[in-house]
Formats: structure tokens, sequence, C-alpha cells
């Protein structure tokens, strides 16, 4: 189970406090109890339901909050819980002392003191409501205010009256009323002028209506004034009133008004304890409150300036983390978080830099690779189309490069690798090789240039034209910092081969030129002479024998000349399409009496294009020599066959077929095992094959002779018009 | 934006809920005018009232005694009722008795700022009768009634202790002690 940290706790623990308070402090009068009560508990479930909503919005969160609001959160929770708690203290402590205050402000001794007090002013009052009781009932039937009211007394009689008894009583002033409440005489202390009647008062009319004395306060401009009435009984009745005034002291009012305003006030205090203690704590709860609320929002602004520094900072890690290296925050006060932020730009931009040096260099090398990986392989394409065999050789002898070339050319071994030690490897029949090296490697001059002949393992030798170049690192092909020799080499044994034909057709042609000239004149000199001297010699035999050798051998070296002629200045093919059966076909008819000859003729509407006088001559070289080489009893054959590109000519013959030895020279020019032949039909026939593309091969030399033509479809030689 | 909208009218709800519960727990329901006391009668051509507040006299004694002066606050309103729609008022008669107490002289001096007649009493039970009831109390002509009508008289009292704050925002937070209704009609 996931544990909760107190952490996420705290909002929820913090609003059951405060709902505790304030259930705790519920105002129970109503709105009697006052309106802060009801502010204060307002403010609290605000506060609660923030913080329930907060704590659980806390407890559900599952995925990571925004960066800074945890912080965020715990500097507004520590901030408000720092100034809590003292809060907290002193609220209590104040609640104690306003308890033991209050305790002491409404003492027993102080109420008792009150109450004493209290009944002292009231005793002044009753003692002086007494006093003015006792001495009026004097005069309830006093005859002359009888006679006064009943007007049987003289107005001045009356007056003097009143005076004495005013002056004997020490009264401040005494009326007279008849019982129709109409003033009958008046005596005061202060003069006459000054006198203003005055109504009489409910007061006043209950007691004569009542027949009995009453005394009332009244508050005058002067002071308080105590009032008597007393009634003026006659023999059977209310006659009428007297009322006195008399003047309390006013050093001795004051002083008991202030202790009844005193007392009034205590108990008004006294009664409202419960509400004053309740007052103070609610005022102690209101300001704890706003201060709570006040600090709350201070600390959240504090807060929200001090981590949006660092809520930007946490995006931007964020964003850095996931490859976005174009974030840049916005520069904050010159501060220690605005250091960081700038630190922050800084190390971005670096980072930025080098990852865009990075790619650069890696692009560089990826193109270089490319073309790296381009010239390799043209390098390799060239080297593996070169006919040229190449070789190279680092300054230590070891062989670092050689393509299929020089390996076909020298017939080197599988274990010619790259990385061989070359001198080592030269043996045998390329120990003439490794001598050239040798001497290519020990010489001044750069290059090198020989031609030998190679002795192959199967016996066939080879012209090889070598040559050598020394590469220097320090030299103008240093840059790729290579030393070491380039060795290539070329098969110029066609080329010798060339060149000796070329020689031979020249001595050919130049033989040609020179021996047939006298030919004729001695054959026709011959035959002069066996027609005029035949009848004059004695031994006709003899002279004919001779003359006819003579013509003989003429006319064999002439045709020796033609086929010198012939060898020396062969024609240009004339190319044109024909049929291959009928070339065949005319050799069917041509050696149609040679009982031994079978010509196939199979006519498939096969074309080929070439010189067909030149073909003809061919088949008729291979037939001629096949039938030379058989009796009738044995057989020739001939036919074609035809692949998708070439057009094959076969003559076999089951005649004692040729020697091994002759094998390799029967395509020589001048390399003949018949008597009279002259070594040019092979030679000739296969250079006519050569010059339509095609080749002239021996299949086998024995049981059954056999010879094969072949021509590509398509000839490459001149197309005849 | 929808999701911030929702957000602020999910908070404005529970503002708007938890000043409804606010106003349920401090909302006193008025007393049923047989409970309270509280009667209207009809004469030609005035209407009168009378009522009687039925709280803790014993309480009002003993601040009385204690000197702690006493004012009542009667305000009377008579509206006439509409459906569906607020009550129309009428009239509206609002009178402070007060009884301010003499303890030097052991008496009550009795204020009615209907009247403007100040007494004296000797006895406290004349004054707390004088500041918890009214009699036959005038309260409207009969003539601005329409009969057929159905009107509201709605009275309530307020009680205050001490001296009264007679500035006029102090009217706002004052609370009745007591509330009363009665529905009439003139025939």
């Amino acid at each position: 189970m996931k544990r909760i940290s107190l952490m996420r706790l705290l909002p929820l623990l913090m609003a059951a406090g405060m709902l505790s308070v304030a259930v705790t402090m519920w105002p129970v009068g109503g709105m009697n109890a006052g309106l802060l009560a009801w502010v204060n508990m307002l403010l609290l479930l605000v506060l609660s339901v923030m913080l329930i909503r907060y704590g659980i919005r806390l407890l559900r969160e599952r995925s990571e909050p925004p960066p800074g609001s945890r912080l965020r959160a715990k500097l507004v929770i520590a901030l408000v819980g720092m100034l809590l708690v003292p809060s907290m203290v002193i609220q209590i402590a104040a609640s104690q002392m306003v308890e033991r205050g209050m305790d002491v402000w409404f003492d027993v001794r102080v109420d008792t003191l009150l109450d004493r007090a209290l009944n002292l002013a009231q005793g002044f009052y009753a003692r002086e409501e007494g006093d003015i009781k006792r001495s009026m009932l004097d005069y309830l039937s006093d005859p002359a205010f009888l006679a006064a009211v009943e007007g049987r007394l003289d107005f001045r009689l009356a007056n003097e009256h009143l005076n004495e008894v005013r002056v004997r009583e020490g009264w401040d002033k005494l009326q007279l009323f008849d019982i129709n409440e109409r003033l009958i005489a008046v005596s005061q202390a202060d003069q006459l002028s000054a006198f203003q009647e005055t109504p009489l008062s409910e007061n006043a009319r209950l007691s004569m209506r009542l027949g009995r004395i009453s005394t009332e306060l009244v508050s005058g401009k002067d002071g308080e004034i105590a009032m008597g009435y007393a009634p003026l009984v006659g023999a059977t009745a209310v006659e009428g009133l007297l009322r006195i005034e008399v003047k309390l002291p006013a050093g001795v009012i004051q002083d008991a008004r202030s202790v009844e305003a005193d007392y009034r006030s205590y108990r008004q205090l006294e009664r409202n304890r419960q509400s004053i203690r309740e007052m103070f704590s609610h005022v102690m709860l209101f300001v704890t409150l706003i201060v709570m609320l006040v600090t709350g929002l201070v600390a959240l602004l504090f807060a929200r300036r001090l981590t949006s520094p660092i809520g930007d900072l946490a995006r931007a890690l964020h964003r850095v983390t996931e490859g976005d290296l174009e974030v840049v925050i916005p520069e904050s006060p010159q501060d220690e978080l605005g250091s960081l932020v700038r630190s922050f730009n800084k190390m971005t931009d670096r980072l930025r830099q080098n990852v865009q040096a990075i790619e650069n260099a890696q692009q560089e090398i990826t193109d270089a690779l490319a073309s790296s990986r381009q010239r390799q392989y043209v390098l390799e394409t060239l080297l593996a189309n070169l006919q040229a065999g190449v070789l190279l050789v680092d300054a230590d002898g070891r062989l670092r490069l050689l393509n299929q070339s020089a390996r076909n050319i020298l017939n080197l071994p599988e274990k010619w690798m790259p990385g061989i030690d070359f001198f080592s490897c030269c043996q045998g029949h390329l120990q003439v090789f490794g001598g050239f090296f040798d001497e290519l490697r020990l010489q001044k001059d750069e290059h090198l240039q020989r031609e030998f002949e190679l002795s192959l393992p199967h016996g066939n030798d080879m012209r090889v034209l070598a040559r050598g170049a020394c590469l220097n690192a320090s030299g103008a092909s240093g840059s790729s910092g290579f030393s070491g020799y380039l060795l290539v080499i070329d098969d110029i044994s066609e080329l010798a081969e060339a060149q000796r034909s070329r020689a031979w057709a020249e001595v050919a042609q130049r033989l040609a030129h020179e021996i047939k000239n006298p030919l004729t004149p001695i054959k026709l000199a011959a035959e002069r002479l066996q027609r005029r001297f035949r009848k004059q010699v004695d031994d006709t035999d003899v002279f004919d024998t001779c003359t006819q050798a003579i013509v003989g051998q003429v006319e064999r070296l002439q045709r020796l000349i033609v086929d010198f002629s012939t060898l020396a200045r062969m024609p240009q093919p004339k190319l044109r399409s024909i049929k291959a059966a009928s070339l065949l076909q005319e050799m069917k008819d041509l050696f149609s009496t040679y009982p031994q000859v079978n010509v196939e003729v199979i006519d498939e509407g096969v074309e080929c294009t070439c010189d067909p006088d030149q073909i003809r001559q061919i088949l008729i070289n291979l037939l001629d020599n096949a039938v030379a080489a058989t009796d009738a009893r044995q057989h020739v054959r001939a036919y074609i066959t035809v692949a998708p590109d070439r057009i094959e000519w076969h003559v076999e013959d089951d005649g004692a077929g040729i020697d091994d030895e002759a094998v390799e020279h029967v395509f020589e020019s001048y390399y003949s095992t018949k008597a009279t032949g002259s070594g040019l039909g092979l030679a000739i026939a296969r250079r006519i094959a050569e010059d339509h593309g095609g080749e002239l091969t021996l299949v086998s030399a024995k049981a059954p002779t056999h010879f094969c033509l072949c021509l590509p479809m398509t000839s490459t030689g001149t197309e005849g018009e | 934006m929808m999701k911030g909208y929702g957000k602020h009218l999910q908070h404005v709800l529970g503002l708007l809920g938890m000043a409804w519960l606010g106003l349920c727990m401090f909302q006193e329901p008025a007393c049923a005018a047989e409970q309270a006391g509280f009667s209207i009668q009809i004469h030609e051509p005035v209407i009168y009232c009378a009522a009687q507040w039925n709280g803790d006299r014993k309480s009002l004694a003993l601040a009385l005694k204690s000197g702690i002066e006493i004012s009542f606050n009667w305000d009377i309103k008579v509206s006439r009722v509409r459906s569906y729609w607020l009550n129309k008022s009428i009239a509206e008669i609002s009178f402070v008795r007060r009884v301010h107490p003499d303890l030097l002289a052991r008496t009550w001096l009795l204020e009615d700022s209907a009247s403007g007649i100040s007494r004296r009493v000797y006895s406290l039970a004349d004054a707390i009768d004088f500041l918890t009831g009214i009699h036959d109390f005038p309260v409207l002509d009969k003539s601005l009634l329409t009969s057929g009508e159905m009107y509201q008289l709605t009275l309530s009292i307020e009680k205050h202790e001490g001296e009264m704050d007679e500035a006029w925002w102090s009217h706002f937070w004052r609370q009745s002690t007591m509330q009363m209704q009665q529905e009439f009609s003139l025939p």
C-alpha cells in the first residue's frame, strides 16, 4: 500500500482543526451572537472547504504535479504554520488573561461594594423622602392652609403663613392648590419674580385623589429636586394639595448618580460577561484568521514569485531531457535565482552549440564515409573491370590490395589475400614476378617496366607486361599517407601473338611479292621446254618427270603464295543476312561425291549475319580436312546447332585424329601435318571466325575429331552493302 | 477552456450553496400568531392589533433591577399578498418602547416613541408590561385596504439591552427576537 506522507495529510488536518474550532465556538444566540462571530464562522468554513479541496486533490493526485506547485504549497503552509502557532499561543494566553481579568473585575468584593454604595445612595434618597413625608404629616389638616384653600384666609396672611412654614421646615418652595388644582399661594426661597407655574403631575393628582402623601424626584436645570405632595384634608374630604420642593444637595446627588451609573455599568458588564468573553475570543479569532489569510496570501504571492523561476527551470529541464534545446527561460531579477536562470540559459546555449557541432561533424563524417564508400566502390568496380591485374604492396612488403584480373593472369592461389607477405608468396612460377618487385624496390627510379614469360602450372606459357611504381607518402601522391608499390600486370600473350601474326603476314606479303613474279616465267619456261624439247631428248620419261615436277612445284608455290597473300591481306567481312542451313546445303551439294560425308541439313529458318563467302571457306576447309583424314568407310558428319544468341556449325570425323602435340598448334600459321599443306587453312579459318566476333575451336582431337564454328546471331564485323 | 469555465462554475455553485446553508441556519421561522399572543382587531374605521412578547420576563426583570435600560423596537408591516411575486407594502409602523430604571428613586421611567409620552411608574411589573405588550394599537385606516384582498400583517420585535444604537446602519444587522405574521382580509 502506498504510504501517504504527512505533507499530503496536512491540509486535511488543518481543515479538521479549523472545523473543530468552528464547532467549539459556534454562536448559540443566532444573529444576537454578533456579526463578528458569524464572520469568523464563515471564514473558518471557507478556509476549511478550501483546505479540504486541496487536501483531497493532493490525496487523489497520481501524476507528477506541475513544477514548483509542491514547493509553493510547502512554503505557504510553512509560513502560515509559523504564524499560526504563535498566534494560537497568544490567543490562548490572552484568553486566559481575560478570564483571570474578568474574575478580578467581577469579584464578589466589588459586587458587594457596589451594592453597598447603591444602598447608601438609595438610603439618602429614602431618608430625604422620609423626612419630607414626616414633615408634611403635620400640615395635612393645617387650619390656615385649609382656610386659605377654602378662601377664608386673606392672601397676605396666607403667604405669611406659607413663608413661616417653609422657613421653619427648610423647604425651598411651597405651593398651595385647591381641589380644582388652582394655585392659591406660593412661597419660595428665591424671588417671586422668578416663579414659574408648573401644572400638577400625575403623582400629585393621584396623591390628592387618594388622600395620601407621596414624593417624587424631578430632574431640572438646577439639579434634582425632591417634590412632596400632601393632601389637605378637611372635615369631610380633601380640600386641596400642598406641594413642596426641596433641592437635593448637588454634591451628594452627583455622587449618588455616579454610584448608580457605575452600578448600572457594572451590572450590564456582569450580565454580558459571557458575551464579553465570547466577543473577545471572536475578536482574537477574527484577528488570527485575518492574519492567517493575509499571511497566506502574502506567502502565496511570495512563494509564487519565488517558485515561478524554479517552475520555469523544472519545465525547461524537462524539455531539455526530451531533447528540446531551444528552450530559453525569461531572465529573473538580479538574485540567486536570476543567476541560476542565466546559468541555465548559458548551459542550454552551450549544449545547443555542441549538439550543432556534433551534428555537423556527424554530417561531415557521414558525407565523407559516403564519399569514401563511393570512392571505394568506384575503385573496386574499376579494379574488378580492369583487364590488367593490379597489386598494391606496402613498404613492409605486405600485400594490401589485388584485383581479380591479377588472380586470373598470374593464376594466383587462394592464399593470396591482402595482408600476406609478398616475397614469401612469390614461389614457383611467380619467382620471376618477385624478382621484378625486388628490382623495383631496390632501384632509384620510381617506375619500372618489364616483359617476361611466365610458365603457368598447367604448362601454358604467358607473356606478361609488368609495370611498377613507387608510392611515396612524401611525394605528390603522399596526401593519402601511404608508402608502397603499385604493380600492374598485363597479359600480352595475345598482343604478342598478334604482333607475330602481323610479322608473319608482312613476311608472307614480301615473300609473295618476291616469289610470285618469277614463278610464272618458270612455269611457262618449263612447259615450253616440255613442248619443244620433249622429242629431242632421249629419255622422255625422265624429261617429262622433271618438267612435270617443275610445273607442279611452281603451281604449289603459287598456291602457297596465294595463301600467304590471303593471310597477309585478309579482306574485311562483308556481312549480310543468310540462312544458316543454306550454307550447309551448299556443302552437301559440294561434297556429295564423297560417300562418307553426311551433311544434316535441317532448315529451321535461322538466319545469321555473316560474310557467306568467308564462312563457306571455313566450312570447306573443315570438311576438306575431314575428308582427307577419312576413307570411304569412315564417317564425316556436319550439322548445325542453334542457341538463343549464336549459331554453331559442327564438323566431326572418325579419322585418325590429331596428336596431342599438334593440338596446341593446329591453329598456328604454317603448321601442318600434311605434306602438301601450307599450314595456313585453320589459321585463316580462325581469323575469319574472330573477324566475325565468333570463334573456331577444337572440341575434341580424336574419336571423333570435332571442330566447332561458333558465330553470334549478329556479327560485329562490317556489314556489306 | 470549457474545463476552466466548469471549474469556475463549480466554485460559484459552492459559494451559493454555502450562502444558502447560512441563510437556512440564521433564518428564524415566524411564530404562529396564536403561540405568540398576536391578534388583529378590525373596527371601523381603524385596524388595530394586539401583541404580547412571550419571552423571559425574569431576565427582563433582572436586567431592569440591575439598572440596565431595555428597549423594545416594534415593527409592524402591512402588505398585500401577491401570488408568485413579492408582497406589496401598504404601511409600515415602527416605534420603540423603552424603560429607564432609576435605581436611586426605585422608579421606572417609561418612554413610548409612538406617542411621545413618558411617565414614571413604581412597579416593575408595570414597566415590563409596558415593554412587552401592545393593546389596541392602531395600525392603519381601513380605507386604505380593499375588500376581498388578502393582506398580511407582520410584527417583529427587537429587544435591546443597554443604550440602543440609533445609527441607521445598525438596522442592517439587527435580528428580531420575535416575528409574527397573520393574514387577513376585509369582508
